[in-house]
């Protein structure tokens, strides 16, 4: 083994964020001061030592806390969404009544952060509640259930004013709900009861829609939110055009208090286009993306990090192939092996979107035979689990395939589409869709959601992209 | 109030309407005390289930149509839970494992062993419970297997019933063990005869006319010549010859998809028969009577060769739809080929017209 | 696939527990597989083999047998040649010195490691318990030996040598091929050949008139003839017929046709002579019919296949044509694809095949 000292030094940290060589005495005082710097940053200007200090210690973290908007004219949530939020505060709130709100959108499109600025406007303080990853005890000694733990913040948080602050008004703010209540329906539908019965203040749950979770569906279904008057406000992703003006603030800020660590600007076109309304991740691509790499990492190891591909830029590249003339053969611009080796982590994924959109960019019903059946032989290829490399070779395969095969991509605007869930987890049996199709005749009354009206109920995402 | 369907479906072995040869020998069967392993097949609508539920009944009396439904629970080795739903009574069991997908021969194996374990002490004359197995013909190769090892373990306290819409997917090694019970589809007169009895009951009029028209709408399914008498009666009663028969809707779908590739072919009109495509996948309808539909519908026109050439295709993507995972890539695929070829055949027809 | 064809081992349901009349030993006699019940019990007795059991006779005579390895198709009596030379040589020890693995029981690596290993250690005593002689060995029966890893079948090998002393293998398979060199190397290797109809014929009649069956000699003919040789099939085809029919009962073909799942020659003709004609929609419709009757798509695929192979109005090319097809979709109907569509696809390439001639 190599001694403890020496693996110091050998592992030196990419990012430069700490100083090894430092004593620990001075090391806990600087985070001291640093942890307190951070809660007041980016208003209070800083020493010129702490501010140096602070430049390398920066992590990623803090400095997405910083990107957070400070007014209401820097959400990304649309202003007719904070008008809302904004109404519900003033009519619902204010109340001293027991009322409840459920925030709904996909991920990053900025809930919590317009929550939190529309709260501070509207003279709320908000009381979050975080779920407890140690074992919580009573006074007693007894170790508590989490969900008792979560009822019990529920129904009493709001009794005790902090003293630290003097607004009037406040409110519970539930992000991640105890896993308990995902199983057991019956006891939150109870807690849900209870809190109308004796709660005082105001309660807004945030739920975040991702593929897995369904906790619209079960928790606050429909006929829930009615029976207790919940009120639902759903965010939608943020906008192409929201996202643009949110990150040409966010590089302004970036580039303010860690200039000298991130060049920002050049990558805002990449990121807008690769992000899918996601404003966190967005911010978060940014950063990474833009942090100064010292110039000897630069040359060699790094320097294919700038070549960063997103999907939609690869579907574009492999629907639209563009062809430039190398001697006197046709060359493509783009090597397709460097596409599949770009996405070879995520092959069954890049397939579907191929298929999903490769039909727009072609010419004749020939070329589209050959595509089509490259994508089916993919999909076999894909779904054979015993090998693991074929998976790889379909996509390789796929890649060629479909820049081959399309002589004369049709030039144009093609927003790329998301692939629709063709639900396989449906059992597909005769008997059963030929009997229900019939029930649905012989009693109408009992089912009439049986008719031909299909509804899309995910609405496509499109995405555009510029022609390159 | 239940469907015709299950309203008049005949309980005991001697009120069975048709296979009359067989009922008897089926009841001669019954009657023996070493009852085997069966193994029912035949098309859909034929009266597979009708015919096993009879055998119980007759093995173990009223007593085997006191159902209860049950949400069975199962865990696969990566901790997985899985809901099955079972149907019992206090001597049989049944269940369509391939509900479970992929986690099938856990359902199978803990089954068995749980029925075949629990041994009852009251169960009559019969020493052995029976477990009833659904669409057997698409369990996976793993089940099977599995299926057949259990079979041989626990045979002096369980039977099974297996039924199959094929035995071609069922392995040899389950077959050979089985006494294969071979249900045809009822013949047009055969259909007709319950048709008119079922209206007698009704207290309705059947023209005889209209009744043929069912049967052949029908393919000599029974189960589906029932549901459609039904449905007309709901839309039109009393019947009258020329009355309307309602189909399916997605059969006309199917159709005038097939009927858009057949009318124009390019990569726009491709691009609606797959949004089509996705229609019917939302709706749960099998991939296998699409692919089958739009067959049927697309060679109408076309000489032999070519038909030749179309049913090719049709069963390759068909078998690489089986292989893979996404039926809507190779339904693509076939109607873009599909519209290739028949593109060229009009083509060069029409130069051979000039 | 015949490999499977195996019921030997369900065993007779033992949980009889009635009282002990005579009625219910009747019973339970009832019960066993036929093939079991006339399973020949001693080595002369087996039907046609006459090499092996030659070969048998004289290692028994010596009281040694080398490592065998029996090969040939399924219901050609491999089983039932070392178990009744086992049961002449042991007498009643039989039951001690015999470990019968077969495909059915889980056969990884880890049982021969185990099972196998255990039962070879187990010491023979060359004198049984009566005072009687008998021979110090044991004998293993690796039933179905060719469906077994090649990891096992190496491990195998390694015990084979160790325990030789004591220990004698039986392997029983339908492949030869699928055994591994080194195995293959170190056993007797013997041929079963398919029994030829006339003695098969004899065995099923010596079985009708042990339990009173009726039986015409042309079902019997036409049930060896769809048995293709096994005899195995042909004696549970004969049992299922009268478990279906009850005893005392006038066999038919159709009920051999019936049990045996054999589609009627007659439509399969039908359709032949449709495709012959060059007639589309006709073939279609046969084909529907011929499903709606729930007969499996597989069965058709192999009476095709022996019509088109003894097929005299057809030119080796189109015998070719057809052959490909039939193979190509043999493999997607065991894969799981739609019977309809395949069919349809053979059926519509025999058509042009006639066309072309």
């Amino acid at each position: 083994m190599v001694p403890a000292k020496r693996s110091n030094k050998w592992c030196v940290p990419s990012f430069d964020c700490e100083i090894i060589n430092e004593l620990p005495v001075k090391r806990t005082f600087v985070k001291d001061s640093v942890g307190e710097l951070d809660k007041v940053l980016p208003n209070v200007s800083l020493t010129q030592n702490n501010f140096k200090r602070r430049k390398h210690e920066t992590s990623l973290s803090k400095l997405l806390e910083a990107c957070e908007p400070q007014k209401l004219s820097e959400l990304a949530v649309s202003r007719q969404k904070q008008n809302e939020i904004s109404n519900w505060f003033q009519y619902k709130a204010s109340k001293r009544q027991p009322s409840m709100l459920v925030l709904s959108g996909p991920s990053g499109c900025g809930k919590t952060v317009a929550i939190k600025l529309l709260a501070k406007e509207n003279g709320f303080d908000i009381i979050e509640w975080i779920t407890p990853i140690d074992q919580i005890e009573d006074e007693n000694k007894r170790i508590m259930r989490q969900g008792d733990k979560f009822e019990d913040h529920m129904i009493r948080a709001t009794r005790y004013r902090t003293v630290l602050s003097n607004c009037s008004k406040q409110l519970l703010l539930v992000k991640d709900l105890p896993n308990v209540y995902h199983e057991d329906h019956k006891s939150f539908f109870m807690l849900i009861e209870k809190y109308f019965q004796i709660g005082k203040e105001p309660v807004i749950f945030i739920c975040t829609e991702t593929g897995n979770s369904r906790l619209m569906q079960t928790l606050f279904a429909p006929d829930i939110r009615e029976k207790f008057g919940i009120d639902l406000i759903s965010v939608n992703a943020t906008t192409q055009a929201a996202m643009k003006t949110m990150l040409k603030r966010v590089s302004g800020v970036l580039n303010s208090i860690a200039g000298d660590m991130l060049y920002v600007s050049q990558h805002i076109d990449e990121i807008l286009s690769n992000s899918v309304g996601d404003v966190r991740s967005a911010v978060l691509n940014l950063i990474f993306i833009s942090l100064k790499v010292p110039e000897r990492h630069l040359k060699s190891e790094c320097g294919l990090r700038e070549e960063t591909l997103g999907l939609l830029h690869g579907i574009g590249r492999v629907t639209n192939p563009k062809k430039k003339l190398d001697g006197n053969s046709l060359k493509f611009v783009h090597d397709p092996e460097e596409i599949a080796a770009f996405f070879q982590s995520q092959s069954v994924v890049f397939v579907q979107f191929l298929q999903e959109n490769y039909l727009n960019t072609i010419r004749t019903i020939e070329e589209a035979t050959v595509a089509s059946d490259i994508l089916s032989l993919a999909d076999v290829l894909n779904s054979e689990w015993r090998d693991r490399n074929l998976g790889k070779v379909a996509l390789s395969y796929c890649i060629r395939g479909l820049m081959l095969a399309n002589e004369k991509p049709v030039t144009g605007w093609n927003p790329v589409r998301k692939p629709r869930d063709d639900h396989m987890n449906i059992r597909r049996c005769l008997v059963t869709a030929e009997t229900r199709w019939y029930e649905s005749i012989i009693k109408p009354c009992s089912k009439k959601t049986n008719e031909i009206s299909i509804e899309n109920k995910d609405e496509d995402m499109e995405i555009i992209i510029e022609e390159d | 109030m239940s469907l015709w369907v299950d309203k008049y479906r005949p309980t005991t072995l001697a009120k069975l309407d048709y296979h009359l040869e067989q009922a008897e020998d089926l009841k001669n069967m019954v009657q023996k005390r070493d009852f085997p392993h069966l193994l029912v097949h035949g098309p859909p609508g034929a009266g597979k289930k009708t015919r096993i539920l009879c055998i119980l009944r007759e093995l173990y009396g009223s007593a085997a149509e006191r159902l209860k439904v049950e949400n069975m629970q199962f865990e696969t080795a990566s901790k997985k839970k899985l809901e099955i739903l079972t149907i019992s009574s206090n001597y049989h069991t049944e269940v369509n494992p391939s509900d479970a997908g992929i986690h099938d021969r856990i359902v199978v194996m803990e089954l068995i062993k749980a029925t075949a374990q629990t041994h009852h002490i009251d169960v009559g004359q019969k020493e052995f419970k029976v477990i009833l197995l659904s669409n057997v013909d698409q369990l996976t190769r793993d089940a099977q297997h599995a299926l057949r090892r259990t079979m041989e373990k626990y045979i002096s306290t369980c039977r099974l019933i297996l039924c199959a819409n094929s035995t071609s997917r069922v392995l040899p090694a389950i077959r050979s063990r089985c006494v294969r019970i071979r249900v045809p589809a009822p013949t047009g007169s055969e259909i007709k005869n319950i048709l008119h009895s079922i209206c007698k009951r009704e207290g309705l009029h059947l023209p005889d006319e209209f009744a043929n028209r069912v049967i052949e709408a029908s393919g000599r399914n029974l189960r589906r010549a029932i549901l459609m008498l039904e449905a007309c009666k709901v839309e039109q009663c009393p019947f009258t010859a020329d009355q309307k028969i309602t189909e399916p809707d997605y059969q006309v779908y199917i159709r005038n998809t097939a009927n858009m590739m057949v009318s124009e072919q390019s990569p726009k009109v491709l691009l609606e028969v797959r949004n089509r495509f996705y229609d019917l996948l939302t709706r749960a309808i099998p991939c296998d009577l699409i692919f089958r539909g739009l067959l049927k519908e697309c060679i109408k026109n076309c000489d032999d060769q070519l038909k030749r050439e179309i049913i090719g295709i049709a069963s390759e993507y068909q078998h690489r739809m089986i292989r893979g995972s996404k039926p809507i890539f190779h339904l693509e695929a076939f109607a873009a080929c599909y519209m290739a070829i028949y593109k060229k055949y009009i083509e060069s027809s029409l130069e051979g017209f000039m | 696939m015949h490999a499977f064809l195996k019921t030997g081992k369900l065993g007779a349901p033992t949980d009889v527990k009635k009282p002990s009349t005579s009625r219910a030993k009747d019973d339970k006699k009832d019960l066993t597989p036929w093939v079991e019940k006339y399973r020949p019990k001693n080595v002369d007795d087996i039907v046609e083999q006459t090499e092996v059991v030659n070969v048998i006779r004289q290692a028994m005579k010596h009281g040694d047998f080398p490592n065998m390895l029996f090969y040939g198709p399924p219901g050609t009596g491999k089983t039932s040649i070392i178990h009744a030379a086992a049961r002449q040589m042991f007498g009643s020890m039989y039951k001690d010195r015999i470990l019968e693995l077969n495909a059915s029981d889980d056969r990884g690596i880890q049982v021969v490691r185990e099972k196998i290993k255990s039962f070879a250690l187990r010491k023979a005593n060359p004198i049984g318990p009566d005072g009687k002689k008998c021979p110090p060995f044991k004998i293993i029966i690796l039933d179905e030996a060719d469906s077994m890893t090649g990891a096992a079948q190496t491990a195998l090998r390694r015990i084979m040598e160790k325990e030789a002393h004591s220990t004698r293998f039986c392997l029983v398979c339908n492949y030869l091929s699928r055994i591994i060199k080194p195995i293959a190397s170190r056993c007797t290797k013997f041929r079963f050949k398919p029994l030829s109809d006339e003695k098969s014929i004899s065995r099923l009649e010596y079985i009708c008139n042990e339990e009173n069956l009726k039986a015409d000699r042309s079902v019997l003919e036409k049930i060896v003839e769809a048995s293709g040789g096994d005899l195995r099939q042909a004696v549970m085809c004969l049992q299922s017929i009268t478990r279906l029919k009850g005893k005392n009962y006038e066999i038919t073909v159709d009920d051999a046709l019936d049990v045996i799942g054999l589609i009627p020659d007659e439509k399969i003709n039908a359709l032949w002579e449709a495709c012959k004609k060059g007639n589309y929609s006709n073939v279609e419709t046969l084909l529907e019919n011929l499903l709606l009757e729930g007969y499996p798509g597989s069965q058709v695929i192999e009476q095709l296949n022996e019509k088109v192979i003894f097929s005299d109005e057809l030119s080796d090319k189109q015998k070719v044509i057809i052959g490909d097809m039939l193979g190509e979709c043999d493999y997607k109907l065991t894969e799981g694809s739609d019977e309809y569509l395949q069919l349809l696809s053979i059926f519509s390439t025999i058509l042009i095949a006639w066309k072309s001639s």
